[in-house]
């Protein structure tokens, strides 16, 4: 767990705010920065004011079954466009293994 | 459980695993509290890491692979929105390929930066997904920490997925 947390009561793939949805994104990343200043306890966490606006229906089948995609050990460009313009020796990559 | 409540994901994750007969979680445990390092400047004069774990790379950038992938990426603050990507195995990409600030907040703090709340940002990426504890504590934090450091950073934000 870190220091300080914010929690959002968001389904996953949305931690700093719904898509396009600018306002709500600034003031999530303002409280962010509130908390360093604010919070004085290790393992504090700060629970937003946030409702999914679709109501809470998407809880129930959250994490109910494997929707995992299968795993491959080689890049998995989410265009392959990207994969012709990868630089080969990437210097902005750190590889650790 | 009530729709009130947080999805209690261990508990959903425990079930899941017994449904699909798989061992149970090898869930990570800490019993000692992380240290609270308390900020010595004020916030506009901090230079801020944003670390995002959603699989998040640049064009340009080699994209992660899915299978314990300990690498990371240093992402120049001032890429298009455009030219970033999201690739991952384990949750709904659908908002974050839509609208890449779902994931990593960079478009919410260079508006920060703008305005002078913040003095500077730099920018990180990794996978998460790592089915090693292990590796992520001896090989990936260490590394990352020891950039950090580097690149004289006052303060991170890290957003899981």
């Amino acid at each position: 767990m870190p220091p300080r947390t914010l929690f959002i009561d968001y389904p996953l793939g949305q931690t700093a705010g719904r898509a396009h949805h600018c306002t709500e994104q600034q003031m999530i990343l303002k409280t962010a920065l509130r908390a360093l200043e604010e919070m004085n306890r290790s393992g504090d966490i700060w629970d937003l004011p946030l409702a999914w606006p679709e109501g809470p229906g998407w809880k129930e089948n959250a994490m109910t079954q494997d929707d995992r995609l299968e795993r491959h050990a080689f890049p998995q460009y989410q265009f392959s466009e990207d994969a012709t313009v990868a630089s080969p020796s990437c210097p902005t990559c750190r590889f650790l293994d | 459980m009530s729709l009130n409540q947080p999805v209690d994901y261990i508990e959903r994750t425990r079930t899941l695993y017994e449904s699909l007969s798989y061992p149970p979680y090898g869930w990570v445990r800490s019993d000692s509290a992380v240290p609270l390092a308390v900020s010595t400047k004020p916030g506009k004069e901090c230079r801020v890491a944003l670390i995002g774990s959603g699989g998040i790379y640049a064009r340009g950038q080699i994209a992660f692979h899915h299978k314990d992938d300990i690498s990371f990426r240093i992402i120049d603050p001032n890429t298009s929105i455009a030219d970033l990507r999201v690739t991952h195995f384990a949750y709904d990409m659908t908002s974050a390929r839509q609208d890449i600030n779902c994931v990593l907040p960079l478009e919410p703090l260079r508006h920060l930066q703008t305005e002078g709340t913040i003095a500077d940002l730099t920018v990180y990426t990794l996978m998460g997904g790592i089915y090693s504890s292990r590796r992520v504590t001896e090989t990936l934090a260490p590394a990352l920490t020891a950039t950090l450091i580097q690149d004289e950073v006052d303060l991170a934000i890290l957003v899981p997925v």
